[in-house]
């Protein structure tokens, strides 16, 4: 592991040595990102045609989030330190691109889950435990994407490829050490038709794998729950004889998408894609019992507009749906002496996971010609979400629907030798309503997460955040320290928790 | 450009249309026939003119109940799945003896439309002697964390057993003999087998605990109790539980056979040999050697019962799926009253892994290790002399409740020959 993290560093710094960024602040930095629609896409083979402006980074950053706020297994306090770098630059005839970061983060306040690193929203197999815990993880998240030269005057391959592990602890019983590896493999073509006209197919695999191993270091066993969905599961015991054994959660994505690319008068960027998804979580590897499973279907479309004097303007639009089935297995125990097995005998679909996102957001920027980057950026933002779940037989369901507005500005200040990017934004998070009914006769344990979870989502709600970069220093190299912070409440009820995220970060910008 | 965008915006409103269509979310359900066959049951035995059925998901743990018309009962509306089916009825009188009826199937498999299961009915006579409570958790103490009931220390010596005579005849305690059921590995990877004629008609134990008596030495009148413990002695002693854990010295019975040593070193603890009358370790197919008799305090069964053949010690029955597992066969039909607990619900909603067939105990107590709580049976009725019948349906998740341990609740008396208890 210690190799991998090395050699990649290595790769990293060379890339970004080899050759010096054309970004000097944040606004540019952020310009950087923003006009270059493919760099946003599913497509690393566009890179040949349109590709991002070479930039280089390093970074230093500390998150602390704190404020009861939040989805209920999200941390209540949390502090995190991240060493971050990215960089761009041509090897050759490729261009060529990786990142790395490292996190490490500590977190209190987390309560219902004494099994996975993070709890998605339509997986409910892992187990539950009433104990509020401190978690400490770690992440190391490297990836490498490559885009080949144009070939034949038309057409270009590439391909991102990216590896995650992560490690989490639970620190109190019952306790969890969890691992997660996550490998993500993702080709591509594009194809030029003409000179305004590019087309982009992209595939797309992703093979997760988590560890989580429960245990308890007190003397008693420690009562815990086994979800199942909603509210449904069974209770169970962590330690003892007959506690629960490890858990193993492998998932399989797989997918594609296409894209097309208009640069005329205006630069229009279309990706839609659809994602497959299968999880299968089982219990105890050397007899594995099928614990349940999921399939996801994923559909997805995004659309990028640049348009205006040095596309000053631009407008993002973009939709997914999302739709998983909780399959759970009849098994029984073959027990024949020395080749005992679990076989299955029928599968059920028992729970059903729908969820909407929906998104537009608009800016201009004034000031483009200017050398350090924008003066001025106005705009605002829409966000539609929407989650739909049932489990039939408990029966159970749980749905809510949220748009979220907000508005925001920056302006750059050019100073001498340096340059300050200071930004607003405010927002209104209105609740179309929600509910959690459950009529079943589970562990009561297993409803906690819901109940406190579509209170959480059915909250109006205020968010301000600010954000201060300043860029300085002379030379091939610049530092960039930023401050920021995001305050969320909920207006009508100042009895409700709030929440705030501070982010402070050191850079450099090669 | 805007040409463009209706474009993306008309494909992604299609895309919106086909999710909010929700699709899949219906269950198939499939129907199954249960029968009984009441062939097992003596001749002389008046059988019950139906019985109810009922089937239990092994995964989520819902019932569904039926009668039977004619011997057989269907069910529809049922998720594929694993059943653990029994049959029941109202007990009936013949020849002067109170009969339970009852068949099970752990673990039927009704994965597909139409399946038929068929339940083995059997006839077990009703108890003058019941277990009325059960102290088998321990205790917990001094606890660090006051919200963390496991944060302190535990103790399990002052575990006991209150028998009771629920009947309106005097039996005798002579010859009474309890035991814990040994019926698979602790992780119950292994399912035990013995190579006897019928072994669904025989539990299986390793040790057997056995009042002794010519028969007579130690009757019971209705209303009366006798407290069978671990080890009799006043538990709350600085030197044991410290102030806390039960009093179990005026227990009629111990299951030590004489004063010993529990432990080593420096937590070593003197069993001390009170008045209490101790009972003899009549079967011990382990070759265990602890001075004092511990049960399992999480997931386990304990069958009371008056053997009708003398206990051997010797010639054990070695499991033919475990070499080293050797045990002691009880007859079913000699239980006079049996219990099972378990901690965790997935163990009690897995049939194949209960301890006791469900003619025994179809049901279970749940309770988690140190907890402080005992078992005590609900109290049926009051007859007019004020002595008290307790529910005994062969059920533990219906006849007992969580309490508080306490020695001879209710009122119960003890019996005139107990001269030490105050």
């Amino acid at each position: 592991m210690h190799r991998i993290l090395l050699t990649i560093l290595t790769l990293c710094l060379g890339v970004m040595n080899a050759q010096a960024g054309m970004v000097r602040n944040a606004a540019q930095q952020e310009q950087n990102y923003r006009n270059s629609l493919w760099w946003n896409s599913s497509n690393a083979a566009a890179q040949a045609f349109r590709p991002i402006a070479v930039s280089n980074e390093l970074s230093l950053s500390w998150k602390n989030t704190s404020g009861a706020w939040r989805p209920v297994q999200q941390a209540e306090r949390s502090n995190s330190l991240a060493l971050d770098t990215r960089g761009v630059a041509m090897v050759g005839a490729f261009r060529v691109w990786g990142d790395f970061a490292f996190r490490d983060l500590f977190e209190q306040g987390l309560n219902y889950n004494c099994a996975l690193y993070e709890v998605p929203e339509d997986l409910p197999y892992y187990i539950v435990d009433p104990q509020v815990s401190r978690w400490n993880r770690q992440e190391y998240d490297m990836g490498v994407g490559l885009a080949s030269p144009v070939m034949w005057d038309r057409a270009s391959f590439g391909i991102d490829l990216r590896y995650v592990n992560k490690v989490g602890a639970k620190q109190r019983d019952p306790r969890v050490e969890t691992r997660v590896m996550n490998l993500k493999l993702a080709p591509s073509v594009t194809i030029r038709m003409g000179k305004q006209h590019l087309f982009g197919l992209s595939g797309l695999f992703h093979y997760d794998f988590e560890l989580s191993d429960p245990m308890n270091n007190s003397p008693v066993n420690q009562a815990v729950a086994v979800s199942r969905g909603l509210g449904e599961g069974t209770g169970s015991v962590v330690g003892g004889n007959t506690g629960l054994a490890e858990f193993m959660y492998t998932t399989y994505r797989y997918g594609g998408g296409v894209q097309y690319n208009f640069n005329g008068p205006v630069d229009l960027l279309v990706d839609a894609g659809l994602r497959l998804q299968d999880v299968d979580v089982e219990q105890q590897i050397s007899l594995p019992k099928n614990m349940g499973c999921t399939r996801q279907t994923l559909l997805h479309a995004d659309a990028q507009l640049l348009w205006g004097s040095k596309s000053s303007n631009k407008l993002s639009l973009g939709v997914y749906s999302r739709d998983t089935e909780g399959i759970e297995k009849v098994q029984h125990r073959d027990n024949t002496p020395f080749h005992q097995k679990w076989v299955t005998d029928a599968e059920n679909k028992m729970s059903f996971f729908h969820r909407i996102h929906a998104e537009a957001c608009y800016d201009h920027q004034f000031g483009i010609e200017e050398t350090t980057g924008y003066t001025w950026k106005l705009g605002g933002s829409c966000l539609f979400d929407s989650e739909d779940d049932s489990y039939p037989y408990a029966p159970a369901s749980y749905d809510w629907s949220t748009v979220f507005v907000q508005a925001f500005g920056a302006r750059n200040f050019a100073l001498r030798g340096s340059s300050l990017l200071a930004s607003l934004s405010a927002g209104y998070g209105y609740s179309l309503g929600g509910s959690y009914v459950y009529g079943g006769t589970a562990n009561a344990l297993l409803q906690q997460p819901y109940l406190a979870d579509i209170a959480y989502r059915t909250d109006d709600y205020l968010q301000f955040s600010g954000r201060l970069s300043w860029a300085f220093g002379g030379g091939s190299t610049r530092y960039l320290l930023t401050a920021g912070a995001n305050y969320n409440f909920v207006p009508a009820d100042r009895s409700r928790p709030d929440r705030l995220l501070a982010n402070l970060s050191f850079g450099i910008l090669f | 450009m805007k040409k463009s965008l209706l474009l993306f915006a008309a494909a992604s409103a299609a895309l919106l249309l086909a999710a909010s269509c929700k699709k899949g979310d219906d269950l198939t359900t499939v129907s199954a026939t249960i029968k009984v066959d009441e062939s097992g049951i003596a001749a002389g035995i008046e059988k019950p003119g139906s019985y109810t059925i009922t089937l239990t998901n092994s995964t989520s743990g819902k019932t569904v109940t039926a009668e039977t018309e004619n011997g057989s009962a269907t069910v529809n509306g049922l998720i594929p799945g694993t059943y653990s089916v029994t049959a029941s009825s109202s007990p009936s009188t013949s020849g002067g003896f109170t009969y339970r009826f009852s068949g099970s199937e752990p673990a039927a498999s009704i994965v597909k439309d139409a399946v038929e299961v068929t339940l083995q009915i059997q006839a077990v006579k009703e108890s003058a002697l019941i277990i009325k409570e059960a102290f088998i958790a321990g205790d917990s103490y001094d606890l660090t964390d006051p919200n963390d009931i496991w944060s302190g220390k535990t103790y399990f010596r002052d575990q006991f057993w209150e028998i009771y005579n629920n009947s309106e005849e005097t039996v005798y305690a002579d010859g009474v003999a309890l035991a814990q059921i040994l019926y698979a590995s602790w992780n119950y990877s292994t399912i035990y087998q013995y190579d006897i004629p019928n072994p669904e008609k025989y539990v299986f134990v390793q040790t057997i605990w056995q009042i002794q008596g010519s028969g007579t030495d130690y009757p019971i009148k209705p209303g009366e109790s006798f407290i069978v413990a671990q080890w009799a002695a006043d538990h709350s002693a600085a030197n044991l539980a410290n102030g806390h854990g039960v009093n179990t010295s005026s227990a009629e019975f111990e299951a030590i056979e004489g004063e010993g040593t529990a432990g080593y070193g420096a937590s070593a603890i003197t069993i001390t040999d009170g008045p209490s009358i101790n009972m003899k370790r009549a079967v011990n197919a382990v070759g265990y050697n602890m001075p004092q008799w511990l049960v399992s305090t999480t997931d386990g069964a304990l069958v009371m019962f008056h053997p009708s053949t003398p206990l051997k010690d010797e010639d054990f029955l070695t499991a033919t799926n475990s070499e080293s597992t050797k045990a002691r066969e009880v007859a079913i039909d000699d239980v006079l009253d049996a219990i099972q607990w378990y901690e965790g619900d997935d163990i009690w909603g897995d049939a194949t892994k209960h301890n006791l067939p469900a003619i025994l105990d179809a049901g279970c107590s749940k309770f988690s290790a140190y907890c402080n709580k005992s078992i005590a049976r609900k109290v049926a009725s009051t007859r007019a002399d004020g002595t008290k019948v307790y529910q005994d349906t062969n059920n533990s998740t219906d006849d007992f409740e969580l309490v508080a341990p306490e020695l001879r609740r209710g009122g119960a008396k003890i019996p005139s020959w107990n001269t030490w208890a105050k």
